[in-house]
């Protein structure tokens, strides 16, 4: 059975979630217009039987926004087929709808940067720092896929972990992110980006640097060897504000992500924000009563463009600290979409962690069903999906309250 | 009738602070603003007067009094201030505590940063709660953030007190079970104490009486006494004899013993005053097992209690309906995903997911307390009573059947927020402007300034 998609009738029947949104409602008519040409194509496509449409929910997008109106097509091999408006859904079709219940937000999975997730808790697993430059270390080696805690936070809606090497060393191997699966074989995502370290952290009585200058020192001599590692974009623990600064001095021909949880690097936002391009840059975690100069920094950071990503902490965190922080973040004056974007979009391309991220025809279907917008302390896990394989998550006492799923 | 008026007028100029607050104080007028009805609806375009620092008049129409003094708020939606009933504001965490240690003494009214912090989550009136180190802690108060000292707006001082002492607090979550299970055992010998000591207060005059008697006794026994022995000289021979005899009788000699007052003991007097309900209890406990332990305190001592925490009430509730005039103050602590689940054995309380509907189903007063600072009030309440009851919930005062809505706002109230958008049902909705007493305490930094260097 087949539905035919009409992709004009997708820009006739956009509709803006909030009225915040309908001021900015013609240039995103235009983008989805183009993105829903470019995903299905100038010919009909249509929704297979072995599809699963998930419809009545408002769609969190790569910008940020929340959009309502729209059904997101699972395809059998656990990629995202395509977004079509919900009135393109027919009742007629006989595959797997899932009814969303009103008011429900459908994500990107969340993302716990930096943390130990999936290390049963062993921070300290992988340490670099016994080679100063140390290009082939892989955090995979720290991941251990039967991690219990893995499924635990997925019921919070965490679906992906990315894991990284103590920053003790100038280079300190790759990150590598992993889908939050309690299981027997790991499921990594992308190939991960090499990290690396400019602050107190290299420093050792035991072996060179024992000082800054002579880190400063290194680092120029590295930078000035046109290294392989330097020709992508990489990962930069730079801890304190000064060592943001120190590391703006370096000629980068390739600016990395700037790692920057817990400092307050207030006054080198300017020079952040005059680099080339998107500056990526990842924060926090964000506590109540957390450090107010770095919450500061961080709605500063986001109000002068540089993209956000929330740091995460699990599992020595609050299960729900991605949101927290959000939420946090927004009370404190972030725009909520730069807020969003920090817990879904960014997280993905900090990490290199392709087809994530993202709701759009060809990322993985991993997505979670808050009961409202996620940035809402309110807001509750209902269902979530991983590779298109649905778990429900909400009590059983409430799913007749909150979603209907049709086979 | 004229000389009525001529002394009306004399005792104006005689009273010159009178005399200027009723004819040069100007009223601040809101206007534009929006609100919640009583019947849930919003409201728009209202205009609110402000005389004497409290709400005088709401209307949806009308001309501003004349000499009136503006307050921007076009577009923004008022409420009435959040109210935090668990926190620790400035309040040092940790340590010894006693019932005579008062949180008021150690709120710092000069940390305008972190008072400033909370204000600006909308967050006015805060119940100071100690937390120490297990056991008694220290007595509570109610405290409103305003500006305070003799200058108010430029004193930097902050905090009003609104209730001197709200509770006696004791701690029985804190600590590893076998020093929870000690500061159980230590609280009850101190309230046994205290009542004892209060009997031995209550019948201290009654064996003075005795006392007095006695002593009268032993005066007119040991005169008659004296008189025989002056008579008998001739029995001095016969002493020896008696020598053995007179140790016994030394006793019988011996002048009556004078009952002792009990002394000034401070901390056991606040706990008589816990047990002759003067002042309610406020228990954290969390645990089933701390929770059962202070229902037994409650029941034991008959006591007015305030349940703080909670956290596995479902587990006990037929040991909690048993309570009479208990009332629960609920919060969600921080705590790590991994200190509880699969593999930990002795981790965080198991927390309901519902516990508000588990208290709603038991009949079971509650109201929600940061148990932090305050300032993630507004967060944990949305996060715990749903977006729709948290606002409500927010403003509302509900503890030991004494119930004060303020979940809309009302001729009279003096704490207003003003939102960005409607609360209630706009997650992203946040303070911009705090008046307390017709005075804008806090407002929003305009631009970027909030981020700035």
């Amino acid at each position: 059975m087949q539905i035919s998609i009409r992709s004009m009738s997708i820009a006739n029947n956009l509709k803006m979630a909030t009225s915040q949104q309908k001021t900015r409602s013609l240039s995103l008519l235009g983008m989805w217009g183009v993105l829903c040409l470019s995903l299905l194509g100038a010919t009909p496509r249509g929704i297979l039987a072995a599809d699963t449409v998930i419809t009545g929910a408002a769609v969190v997008t790569a910008d940020g926004s929340v959009n309502s109106g729209w059904a997101v097509i699972v395809g059998p091999n656990g990629q995202i087929k395509a977004l079509v408006p919900n009135e393109e859904v027919s009742e007629a079709f006989q595959g797997s709808i899932f009814n969303a219940p009103e008011g429900s937000v459908l994500t990107p999975g969340l993302h716990d940067l930096m943390g130990a997730l999936g290390t049963r808790g062993q921070a300290a697993s992988l340490q670099a720092g016994t080679e100063l430059f140390d290009p082939d270390l892989d955090a995979s080696q720290a991941f251990d896929p039967t991690d219990p805690w893995l499924d635990v936070a997925a019921q919070q809606g965490v679906l992906y972990t990315t894991l990284a090497a103590l920053p003790l060393g100038v280079v300190n191997g790759k990150s590598a992110t992993f889908l939050c699966q309690t299981s027997k074989t790991p499921l990594r995502l992308g190939e991960g980006k090499q990290t690396m370290a400019l602050g107190d952290s290299v420093l050792s009585g035991n072996r060179m640097p024992t000082s800054r200058t002579a880190l400063i020192s290194l680092w120029r001599d590295w930078v000035a060897s046109d290294p392989e590692e330097l020709k992508s974009a990489g990962l930069l623990y730079v801890y304190e504000g000064i060592d943001l600064r120190q590391a703006l001095s370096l000629p980068w021909s390739v600016v990395p992500v700037f790692i920057h949880t817990g400092g307050d690097a207030r006054s080198p936002l300017d020079l952040v924000s005059g680099l080339p391009g998107p500056v990526h840059m990842v924060v926090g975690p964000l506590l109540e009563g957390g450090d107010a100069s770095h919450l500061s920094m961080a709605v500063q950071a986001a109000s002068k463009g540089i993209e956000l990503s929330f740091a995460g902490g699990l599992p020595a965190g609050p299960a729900d600290h991605l949101r927290t922080s959000a939420a946090i973040a927004v009370a404190a004056g972030m725009n909520p979409e730069a807020a969003r974007r920090a817990l879904f979009s960014n997280p993905a391309t900090v990490a290199a962690a392709t087809g994530t991220g993202i709701i759009e025809a060809g990322a993985r279907a991993d997505l979670v069903l808050f009961s409202g917008d996620p940035l809402d302390p309110a807001s509750k896990v209902i269902h979530l999906w991983r590779g298109g394989e649905g778990q429900r998550v909400a009590g059983s006492s409430k799913v007749g309250e909150l979603d209907t799923f049709r086979r | 009738m004229k000389s009525v008026h001529i002394y009306l007028l004399g005792f104006l100029l005689m009273m010159p602070g009178v005399l200027q607050a009723q004819l040069f104080e100007r009223p601040i007028i809101l206007e534009g603003v929006k609100m919640i009805s009583p019947r849930g609806e919003v409201l728009e375009d209202l205009m609110i007067t402000i005389r004497r620092g409290r709400i005088a008049g709401i209307s949806q129409s009308g001309d501003a009094p004349m000499m009136s003094k503006k307050i921007a708020a076009d577009g923004l939606f008022v409420t009435s201030g959040l109210v935090d009933h668990a926190s620790v504001l400035t309040l040092p965490v940790g340590g010894e505590g006693a019932a005579d240690h008062w949180s008021w003494d150690a709120f710092d009214r000069y940390d305008k940063e972190a008072i400033l912090s909370v204000l600006a989550t909308g967050v006015t009136r805060v119940h100071l709660v100690p937390v120490r180190s297990g056991g008694i802690s220290g007595r509570s108060c109610w405290v409103s953030l305003e500006p305070a000292g003799e200058n108010a707006s430029s004193s930097g001082q902050f905090g009003v007190l609104m209730e001197e002492e709200a509770a006696l607090c004791i701690d029985l979550a804190s600590g590893s079970p076998v020093a929870r299970m000690r500061s159980y055992g230590a609280i009850l010998d101190q309230f046994s104490a205290a009542k004892d000591r209060r009997d031995a207060l209550e019948s201290y005059d009654e064996d003075l009486e005795e006392y007095l008697e006695e002593l009268k006794k032993w005066i007119e026994e040991k005169a008659e006494e004296g008189d025989k022995e002056s008579s008998d000289e001739g029995a001095e021979k016969d002493e020896k004899k008696d020598e053995k005899k007179d140790g016994e009788e030394e006793e019988e000699n011996k002048s009556p013993e004078k009952p002792v007052r009990p002394g000034v003991d401070e901390p056991s007097d606040i706990l008589l005053k816990v047990v002759a309900h003067q002042l309610p209890v406020l228990i954290t406990a969390r645990k089933s097992a701390d929770l059962i332990n202070a229902c037994e305190l409650i029941q034991k001592f008959e006591l007015d209690a305030i349940i703080h925490g909670a956290d596995e009430a479902a587990l006990v509730m037929d040991h909690l309906k048993d309570l009479e005039n208990v009332s629960f103050i609920l919060d969600n602590p921080a705590n790590a995903l991994s200190a509880s689940g699969p593999g930990v054995i002795d981790g965080q309380p198991r927390r309901s997911a519902d516990l508000i509907s588990v208290m709603e189903e038991n009949d079971l007063d509650w109201v929600i307390g940061s148990g932090g600072s305050g300032a993630g009030l507004w967060r944990m309440t949305r996060k715990m009573a749903g977006s729709e009851a948290a606002l409500s919930s927010a403003q509302t005062t509900n503890l030991r059947g004494e119930k004060t809505r303020r979940d809309w706002v009302s001729p009279g109230m003096r704490h207003l927020v003003l939102w960005s958008g409607n609360p209630a049902s706009d997650a992203a909705a946040r303070p911009e402007k705090i008046l307390i007493n017709g005075l804008v305490v806090w407002q929003r930094p305009a631009g970027t300034r909030e981020g700035r260097f």
